[in-house]
């Protein structure tokens, strides 16, 4: 299996500040279910930051899809993640002033790369993903707000997923949600993850989802001098 | 007044050194006239016309037909709100009030179609175009000028 | 982009409506005091061509301008038939133009002259009055009518005409007893000529016979009125054209200082700037207000748009994350401020056209200004520009904090 991220003697510290992130040597194989763990204020979001190229590395090399997001211009990054990332975040996730199958299809606005990739239209592509997560198609044309928020992080999964990106990054996507839904969404995440094979890499401080993950890190042991 | 003219004479602007010939007000005088200026007209005391009328004065022949560049006050005859189409140029401001107007060839009817903007009667202008010499009135001899104009200009120092 | 800023605005229909108006209205008073302005000048400076001097009782240009040519305000006095007589005499005079005004035909005003005027008489660029129908007047008891006149009165050819004394809507002194017979309508000009019933200046002096103090002593039929003196007395103003026109200001000169009677000579040209320069204070005073009230409303965008970005930032992480750049950012914000303010300057124009086409007849009922509410000329094309690049410069300032919250703010959005 190729390789999708890959990390060498990376360091990151915000201005005028301690370094937050350390990370020596770290790989990702496409195709994987990374779960990311630690406490809050162990640099998760950073990490992510630095993957979805909002931030840029001080240091290092940081390879996702063999290009070294840590080299790239901040124009070329957001482009790289207009084409081949999806991103969930925990809660509010949605544009409010569009409609659920806008939200879905609004992924598509910043990126040529991922509208070719559709195989139907983009309306048809993002009924497929919702119904593929299993949200009742009488919601599609509804406004977000009148979506309970499980139903609301699965439209924001389904704008992740639409264009098939390499790589979905979840940030505590299931934080706000109950427990059964909990479960439920990571199933269907994962299921159409492996369908058009994305990667999917999780954050969450929430021990429980561990054994679901093909694979576990804690940012603690993958940072060198993490501070607390 | 001659000095003032000659004055403005030399502050023209060199670029219009072309075929217009510049003019100064007193070179719409003859000569004759000149050394011996037009009289008023006679006042008839039993007349209720107490203030004499306007001397008439004779033309320069050689000037039919010349193009020339003069600088003036604007009189506003026609226009509309933004400008003004035909008008009277005269050698200094406030020649129609309050004191005897000039004698009539020192006054230019000027038409210019294309139409000046003139906002501030105070300020005078460069007219340019073609003079032409016509009658006062139809039992006389020529006594006035009138221009074809051709380009209306602030009178810039 | 622009799908998403127009949507985004429409989610917030009622907070952009309010400033949508805001705009709108602001526009519509700089554009309409522009409109006004430039009709109203428009309106007075066509209508008197062809016409050096204006000759009245002796009063400041302005007013004589006013009410012999544009009949508004009064006469302060009347002239002697005797001095018109003397001076359309004198050798540099043309041709002069009697009018007498003081009566009127429901609500018209009655102007008393001769045939000169059909002669003479020109508006706008030296355009001569044109008859649609009929002929100019020949007898006493005739009259010719503005098209206006027509237009309102409904009359035609043949029809009888009363004249009222005094001017007014109604009268309860009617000259009912020598009633005048419409010969001919003018063309439509533009001018007060429309609104103007002309007859003969004897006529007019037929219809006074008998009259005492303002008040009938006798009643006469026409032929008793024909057969007396029908020269009048005097006459309101007359307008004079010259052989030449560079003599103008010997005769007014001379008019200035006639002896037998007070009298005033004005150039309408000379007149009409000087009134110009006059209502230019008082423009400029009402522009500047205008000016202010669109920077106000252009304030009031801007505090929309500001107030509203911070509850926005989440909106702004979110868009971020699905690959938009500071630069789509500020690119955004900017488009939603352009298209507030092109949508309020298109608002406020419709609502200034919408007005002018519901006001125009009332204005003109009212005021005798000729309202066009024709395509926006040059000057408001100009305000409206410029409307729009300040609306888009002040947009710029939201969009560029949207670009800075971005650049900061990155995704996360516990901010």
């Amino acid at each position: 299996m190729s390789t999708l991220i890959s990390i060498r003697d990376l360091r990151f510290a915000w201005p005028r500040q301690a370094a937050i992130l350390q990370i020596p040597q770290f790989e990702l194989a496409a195709g994987e279910r990374l779960f990311i763990k630690g406490p809050s204020g162990s640099g998760k979001s950073t990490l992510l930051g630095l993957l979805a190229g909002i931030q840029q590395a001080n240091s290092g090399e940081l390879r996702v899809l063999d290009r070294d997001l840590s080299r790239l211009s901040g124009r070329a990054r957001d482009r790289f993640r207009a084409d081949h990332l999806g991103y969930i975040f925990q809660q509010f996730n949605l544009l409010p002033f569009l409609s659920v199958t806008e939200n879905v299809t609004s992924a598509l606005i910043f990126s040529r790369h991922k509208r070719r990739r559709l195989q139907a239209s983009a309306t048809v592509e993002a009924e497929r993903l919702l119904s593929e997560l299993q949200l009742p198609p009488a919601l599609w044309s509804q406004p977000v707000h009148t979506l309970s928020i499980g139903q609301q992080q699965r439209v924001a999964a389904a704008r992740a997923l639409i264009g098939r990106p390499e790589l979905v990054i979840a940030d505590e996507p299931t934080s706000a949600l109950d427990a059964d839904s909990r479960a439920a969404f990571i199933e269907l995440l994962f299921r159409e993850c492996r369908r058009q094979h994305s990667t999917l890499v999780f954050v969450s401080h929430d021990p429980a989802l561990e054994p679901l993950f093909s694979r576990v890190v804690s940012l603690a042991e993958l940072s060198e001098h993490a501070t607390c | 007044m001659a000095i003032c003219f000659a004055t403005l004479a030399l502050l023209a602007p060199s670029a219009w050194a072309d075929d217009y010939s510049l003019l100064e007000w007193n070179d719409l005088i003859p000569l004759e006239e000149q050394l011996n200026p037009p009289p008023f007209p006679e006042v008839d005391h039993d007349d209720e016309f107490a203030i004499p009328g306007q001397p008439v004065g004779k033309v320069v022949p050689s000037l039919n037909g010349r193009k020339v560049r003069l600088p003036g006050f604007v009189v506003p005859l026609e226009g509309d709100s933004k400008q003004v189409t035909a008008f009277l140029l005269v050698p200094y401001f406030g020649a129609c009030i309050h004191v005897p107007p000039p004698p009539t060839n020192q006054i230019v009817y000027v038409e210019y179609p294309a139409g000046a903007r003139v906002d501030d009667l105070w300020d005078a202008v460069w007219v340019t175009g073609t003079l032409h010499t016509v009658g006062a009135s139809h039992d006389m001899a020529d006594a006035a000028y009138s221009l074809e104009g051709t380009s209306v200009e602030p009178y810039q120092i | 982009m622009l799908i998403l800023a127009l949507k985004s605005l429409w989610a917030r229909r009622l907070t952009a409506g309010l400033t949508l108006a805001a705009i709108a209205i602001s526009v519509m008073l700089l554009v309409g005091v522009q409109k006004i302005r430039v009709e109203l000048k428009d309106s007075f400076a066509r209508t008197l061509s062809g016409t050096d001097l204006i000759v009245g009782a002796r009063s400041g240009q302005i007013n004589l301008l006013l009410y012999s040519v544009f009949r508004l305000g009064n006469p302060t006095n009347n002239i002697s038939w005797d001095s018109y007589q003397r001076i359309s005499k004198q050798k540099d005079v043309a041709w002069t133009i009697p009018i007498a005004l003081g009566d009127s035909h429901r609500g018209f005003r009655v102007l008393g002259t001769n045939q000169d005027y059909f002669r003479h008489y020109a508006y706008g660029r030296n355009q001569p009055l044109q008859l649609v129908e009929g002929r100019a007047f020949k007898d006493t008891f005739e009259a010719v009518i503005g098209a206006e006149v027509a237009q309102t009165l409904g009359y035609r050819l043949g029809d009888p005409l009363i004249i009222a004394h005094g001017a007014g809507n109604t009268s309860f002194s009617l000259h009912d007893d020598l009633p005048f017979t419409l010969v001919g309508i003018l063309a439509p000009t533009g001018t007060p000529v429309d609104k103007t019933v002309h007859v003969r200046l004897d006529g007019l002096e037929a219809i006074h016979l008998g009259w005492q103090s303002g008040r009938k002593t006798l009643t006469l039929s026409s032929e008793q009125a024909r057969a007396a003196d029908l020269t009048p007395d005097s006459i309101t103003a007359f307008l004079v054209g010259m052989n030449n026109k560079v003599q103008v200001f010997g005769l007014q000169r001379a008019i200035n200082g006639y002896r037998a009677e007070p009298l005033s000579a004005i150039l309408p040209g000379s007149a009409l700037h000087e009134l110009w320069s006059l209502l230019g204070i008082a423009e400029k005073a009402i522009a500047f207000i205008a000016l202010f009230v669109v920077i106000a409303g252009l304030l009031g965008m801007l505090t929309t748009l500001l107030a509203g970005l911070s509850a926005r930032r989440r909106e702004l992480a979110i868009l971020r994350a699905l690959g938009a750049g500071p630069r789509h950012l500020f690119g955004l914000l900017a488009l939603e401020a352009a298209l507030l303010s092109a949508l309020g300057v298109l608002l406020g124009l419709a609502l200034l056209y919408g007005s002018l086409q519901l006001l125009a007849p009332m204005v003109q009922a009212q005021y005798g200004l000729l309202l066009y509410p024709g395509l926006p000329g040059a000057g408001e094309w100009r305000l409206v520009g410029l409307t729009l690049l300040a609306g888009m410069i002040i947009g710029l300032l939201p969009a560029a904090r949207a670009y800075f919250y971005s650049v900061n703010d990155g995704m996360s959005i516990n901010h």
